[in-house]
Formats: structure tokens, sequence, C-alpha cells
């Protein structure tokens, strides 16, 4: 586990339990006591916990977890980035498109074994840069800067020249008719040359996006090789895509 | 022509949802037993129900005796002496042996309406029985009979309608082997003796030599070829009954296999199933596949302690447990979802709410009431986890969806801490779009650290949804297959006993 999903566990378990012993911890989260004190000593720098004799309490004005952006599909996005998880295996090559979903997906592959993540999102980049068993690869070319990340004919020429097992691809709009769309045009083409130099396509969207047409197409239906979505996806394109043989994986929260 | 007794062309069939039938063409011959061979929703089924007029066509013509018929009610088919034995027993049980068979035509006391006339009743029972070899006593009620002889009064109630066509639909499912035999020789004589021609309808490859003078194969609703028994062999009928693999078009998760969670060693079940070994581990689905009569559904039940089990150890967590009743099998974490939901696994006529706690009553209970409020609380929680389609959770379980119905199922088995979810025929008749969130709630479960016990007739799914195969012949394991090894051909050889 690293030092920042640590950090993490570590304010989870304090919400819970408004207080923790090192020893504890230490076995909770498989590291030296050392190491938990350190962390400890961190989030008291934050005014996160106030450091006891041998643990910890949490400090009662922060006792409620800061306050997210407003996403209503917070959890259904997570959910996704979870499922993507599971179909990557250690000692791939991946490509992981722009946007949030993307984001949540590279967030659950921290844990896997030497893997290669090409990714056009700078978001991405940072999430993945602290993982020493994860190579990233960035592209050149220009940046968009509401997004971070990267487009134009210089990160085209420099995908076309590799070859992946997996391309992670979210986008805004998902029909029968007009198949994978995307509505920022520039996107859209890097995404199309994503899937060029991929095994396999693997697209991504909330449920809000099927039924959608969004301005720029990238492929039709079969174009894809998995969809991940969630539950509440309308039934018709549950049948759809299976009648269409592509897997279409939707996500419970159990 | 006047060999051929019954001729069907291109007759066509289409449903929504289930098998539907596309320009078959078929011809019986006279005192012939010609067996029809398909997997589950080739579309056997719905073809003889069409020849029964069970079902109407949309399009196509059936001559018999080369004149065009119309067969648009089970009266008619009567009328032109056509029969069917049903794959599930349509007897009524508390009638006696002799009643069941004149159902529709009870001799009557001269000169009265409905007055049975019960000593011609059971000595024309008697008679039939007797000619055709059954040692059964006319009086005898139903539910007092074993399968096999239930089976028979079955076919003597369709032979006292003196059928020139008769229709067996998988009539060796619920037999044993000794009663098999008997069962052939029956019907070699009903051929030889009365002239009748016969349509078996089958999945057992190795029946067809036993019995059959010719067969067809049926995929798809179509009917892929039609030949001589002699002029085939095997190969050629497993290679006609199967499409191609499409594993890769349902939504199977890869998910690390966790540590054992589930052992049978050794189980056994009078007469159904012997010796069964395996081991189920977190997060892995495991499949069970066989023909109908292979024991799968026998071993669901023993799992859950509910067919007593004459063998056998059942280790949980590595630790040995006793399951001899279903509570004790919820007690030690393990689920059934049975094949019939709504007769087995739920109350049709009770809430949503309180059918999820039916497995878990005591977490609800407080001095013999049940705590409403929470039974409510946690309903309308898993209501909304699991995307159940409902206005609220007081609606009748009756008035769901079936895919709505199995996913209660589940909550029930969820709420109740199960660990091993024996799923037996968990998407039978529900529509594709259920099926497929079945197919995903399944992964949810196995990524939960749940293990799986799939067991289903509809071998793709199978193949599609689970990371490895036991195939089943005769209440014994004929095979373990892993994911990868596994294809139709394979599973249908090992459970057909080759």
């Amino acid at each position: 586990m690293f030092a920042a999903q640590r950090l993490e566990k570590i304010k989870e378990i304090l919400l819970e339990k408004k207080q923790i012993d090192v020893v504890t911890l230490s076995s909770i989260l498989d590291v030296s006591e050392v190491t938990v004190r350190r962390d400890l000593e961190k989030l008291e720098g934050q005014g996160f916990l106030t450091k006891t004799h041998g643990g910890a309490i949490l400090k009662e004005s922060d006792a409620n977890p800061p306050q997210q952006e407003d996403d209503p599909l917070k959890e259904e996005r997570e959910q996704i980035g979870i499922i993507a998880s599971h179909m990557v295996d250690d000692n791939e090559a991946i490509l992981l498109g722009s946007g949030s979903l993307c984001l949540e997906i590279a967030k659950n592959l921290k844990d896997k074994n030497n893997l290669t993540v090409v990714t056009i999102d700078l978001n991405i980049a940072i999430e993945l840069a602290d993982c020493v068993n994860i190579n990233i690869i960035i592209p050149g070319g220009y940046l968009i800067g509401s997004s971070l990340s990267l487009y134009g004919d210089l990160t085209e020429k420099f995908l076309s020249d590799m070859f992946v097992n997996k391309a992670f691809i979210e986008v805004d709009g998902i029909s029968e008719d007009r198949g994978y769309t995307i509505n920022n045009a520039q996107q859209a083409s890097v995404a199309k040359a994503m899937m060029k130099i991929t095994k396999e396509v693997i697209i991504v969207a909330d449920y809000t996006k099927f039924g959608k047409i969004a301005f720029n197409q990238i492929g039709l239906i079969h174009n894809a090789g998995k969809v991940i979505t969630n539950d509440k996806v309308p039934i018709e394109f549950k049948k759809y895509f299976f009648d269409e043989e592509i897997p279409i994986f939707t996500t419970y929260q159990l | 022509m006047d060999q051929v007794i019954l001729e069907l062309k291109n007759v066509c069939k289409q449903f929504t949802n289930a098998a539907a039938l596309s320009n078959v063409s078929l011809i019986l011959k006279r005192g012939e037993i010609h067996a029809l061979l398909g997997e589950n929703g080739a579309g056997k089924t719905t073809l003889m129900k069409v020849l029964t007029g069970a079902v109407p066509m949309d399009s196509g013509e059936i001559y018999i005796d080369g004149k065009r018929v119309t067969i648009s009610s089970p009266a008619d088919a009567q009328k032109l002496g056509i029969s069917m034995v049903y794959q599930d027993f349509a007897l009524f049980p508390h009638l006696t042996v002799a009643e069941n068979i004149f159902i529709g035509n009870k001799p009557m006391i001269k000169g009265s309406a409905d007055l049975i006339n019960w000593r011609a009743l059971f000595c024309k029972a008697e008679a039939l029985l007797e000619q055709l070899g059954f040692p059964i006593d006319p009086r005898t009620i139903v539910r007092d009979l074993n399968m096999p002889k239930r089976q028979m009064v079955e076919i003597a109630r369709a032979l006292a309608q003196h059928p020139r066509i008769l229709i067996m639909d998988e009539p060796t499912s619920a037999l044993a082997e000794q009663e098999i035999i008997q069962l052939f020789s029956v019907l070699k004589n009903i051929v030889s003796q009365r002239g009748a021609s016969i349509i078996y309808v089958t999945h057992r490859l190795e029946e067809i030599w036993m019995i059959a003078d010719s067969v067809s194969v049926m995929r798809d609703g179509t009917l892929i070829s039609t030949a001589a028994v002699d002029a085939t062999d095997p190969d050629s009928l497993i290679f006609q009954m199967i499409g191609k693999d499409v594993k890769d078009k349902y939504p199977k998760l890869p998910i690390k296999k966790g540590t054992e969670v589930f052992r049978v060693k050794d189980l056994s079940v009078k007469d159904q199933l012997n010796n069964i070994s395996f081991v189920l581990h977190e997060g892995e689905i495991l499949g069970i596949a066989g023909f109908l009569g292979s024991g799968r559904s026998t071993l669901a039940k023993a799992l859950f302690g509910a067919e007593s089990i004459s063998t056998g150890e059942i280790f949980i967590d590595q630790q040995k447990v006793q399951i001899s009743s279903p509570k004790e099998a919820i007690e030690n974490g393990i689920a059934l979802l049975s094949e019939d939901r709504l007769e087995q696994g739920l109350f049709p006529y009770m809430s949503i709410s309180a059918n999820m706690v039916a497995a878990n009553l005591r977490q609800f209970t407080k001095d013999l009431m049940i705590n409403k409020h929470k039974e409510d609380k946690l309903a309308n929680m898993y209501i909304k986890k699991l995307g159940i389609k409902t206005p609220k959770s007081q609606e009748a379980v009756s008035k769901l969806s079936s895919g709505n119905q199995q996913k209660v199922l589940i909550a029930k088995w969820m709420l109740a801490k199960a660990r091993v979810f024996i799923l037996d025929e968990p998407t039978r008749g529900l529509d594709i779009g259920s099926k497929v969130e079945v197919y995903n709630l399944m992964n949810e479960l196995a990524r939960s650290g749940s293990g799986i016990i799939m067991i289903s007739s509809e071998l793709p799914e199978l193949l599609g949804m689970c990371d490895r195969l036991l195939v089943l012949h005769k209440g014994r394991i004929a095979k373990e297959l892993l994911r990868h090894e596994a294809s139709q051909e394979l599973v249908f050889r090992y459970a057909s006993g080759k």
C-alpha cells in the first residue's frame, strides 16, 4: 500500500472509530509502527487528528469528511473504476483515455504489478506517479487546459508507434445508430487514434450516456470489445449488447 | 407416398422470447421411431407443441397421409391421432390410475350423463395396462406411484386414444437405467403391434442407437438434418447440434480466486448421486453441467440439506459441518436459489420486504414480533442496491417481473449473510436483459467474496460465466473442465458418457 492510500485509510478508520492506537493501525495496514507514527504526524499536521500516547484521536471539528464536489454520479463512477480494474492483469500495457471515469480506473490500478499505462490525461499520470510498479508513458502534444488532456497531430503520431492490450475510452454518447460519440472534436480524434493501437477497446460510460448522441463519432457499436456502465442503464441496452455479442458489465454495490 | 404418415412443410413460428421456428420441414414414416435431437432452446418442444395444437404456427403446412390438415387445438390433434407424453407429467395426482387414463372419455352408465361405469372403467384400464405389460393396479391413486410408474400411466393415457403418431418428450430423464430399457421395449411394441409412429424428442445421444430408426437434428429453431440412424455417427450429430461457442458475449468479470470456502467430499444420494467431491473458492463460479436427470438438481438440493444424503461430508472454511436440513444450511451460510422461484423460493403474495427477511427472521424479531420498521429500512436499501424496479417495498412479489423476483431472492440470501450461493437455473424464464442483470449480479457476489455454484441447462451460459465446470453423467462427475478448456462439444461428450 502506498503512502497516499495509507493516509486515506487511516482517515477512514478514524472517522469511523474516532480513536485508534498505533499497534492496531500497524497490523491493519501491515506496515511498521514507525511508519504509522510518521503517517499520524502528517495527519496531525493537516489538523485531522491529535496524537496521543500510543495512538491518535479524531479532531471532532473534522469529523465530517471533506465536502465532495456535488457529483450525483460519484458512486456510479467509482464502481465503474473498480470493475474496470478487474479487467487489467499484471504485466500488461494499457491505454487510459481522458476523463473522470478513466481517472477512477487509474485509482484502482495501484496494486497491479509491472503495469505499463499510456495515458493522454495528465491527472491520471499524476494519480499514478508514485507507484513504482507502474510505468507511465505520456505522449507529447497540445494541452486542453480545462481537462489537462493532450490532443493533436503530435499526440496521435506518438500513439501510432505503440500497441497495447487494452484501451479504456470514456464516451459522452452511446446509441445503436451512431455508436460511440464524444462531444469534443479534438478528443474524439485522439480516441480514434487510440482505438487503432489496441487489441481490445473497452468503452466506459455512466448510465446517463446511453441513448445519447454526442457530436463526434469515434466508432460503431462493434468497435468495442466490452462496455462497462451501471445497473441503471435501460434494460433494452443490456439486451442489445448481449444480442450483438458484446459483454456489457453493470455494477452493483453489494 | 403411402409410407409417409406425417409431413411438415416450412413451419414458422415467431416468439418474442422463447425459441422460434423458421422453415422447419420434417417427414415421419409409418411405423418408425424418429428421434428429434437438439440442445435446450433448439425449438424441439415448440415444434411438438405446434403438432399437438398447443401453439399455433405462423405459417407452414402439415400433411397427414398426404392430406393437408389444420391443427388449431389439442382436440384437432387428438382427432387426427396425435398424442403426446409430456416431459413434466400432467396427471391428476388425487385420481386413480384408471380415471387418469380415460380422463376425457370415461365409460358412463347407460342412459346417464354423469354416472361413471366404474366396473367398465377399471376393466378397460386393466386390459390396456396388461397389454402394455405395465404392472400397475388401475385402482391405485396416482400420487402413491413412483416416477417410472407415473410415466407408464402417462403412456397408457396417450395410447388409450389410439394414436397413430405418439410424441415422447424427453421420457427418460426421470428414469433409472433398468426402467429405460423397459420403456424402450414398450415403445418398440407400440410400433410393431399397433403400427404407430413415434417422434422421440431427446438430447441424449446414446439413446438414439438404442431406440430410433432415423434422427433429425434441430438447432436455433431450424432443422439441420435428417438421416437414418445407421447412416450417421455421434460425432457428426454433436457437430450438427451445437452452434459456435459464444463464451465471449457473457459479461464474465475475472476475479482473483480467494481461499477455500466450501468443500464436498464423497457425497452420495441413493440412486441419484455417486461420490461427488469438489472444492469451491471465494470469488469463484463453479458450473454444474449435465442433462436432465444427471443429478444436477439433486446435487443442489443435497448441498442445501433438502435431500437426504447416504454418505458424504461438507466443509465450510475447511471446518466440517453437519447439514441435514435447509435450516442448518442457512445457518452455515449456504443459499439455494431454486429452479422454481415462485413455487419454492418466494412467498408470492407477501411483500418484497417480507420475502427479503424470510431467511433471516431472527435478526428482525423481538419478542416474537417482526420489527417492521427495520425490515422496511433494509428492504429499501436492497431495492436500491440491486436496482429492483418497484414502486414500494410493500408490493407483493408476484407483481414483479421474473428478473426482479430473482433479485429479491438474492437480497434475501445476502441479508442472511450467505457466502455459498447455489444458483439452480438462475436465468430460466428471464428475458435477455434480465439475464444480463443476473450475470452481473453473479459477478458482484463473487467480487464480494462469495463462492457460487451455478447449475444450468443452457450450456453457453455455463461456459460463459463459470471459472470451472463439473460435468455430471448419471450422478457422477464425468469430467472437470477449466474455463479455457471447456467447449460445448467437450461438455456434451462427457455429459453423454462418452
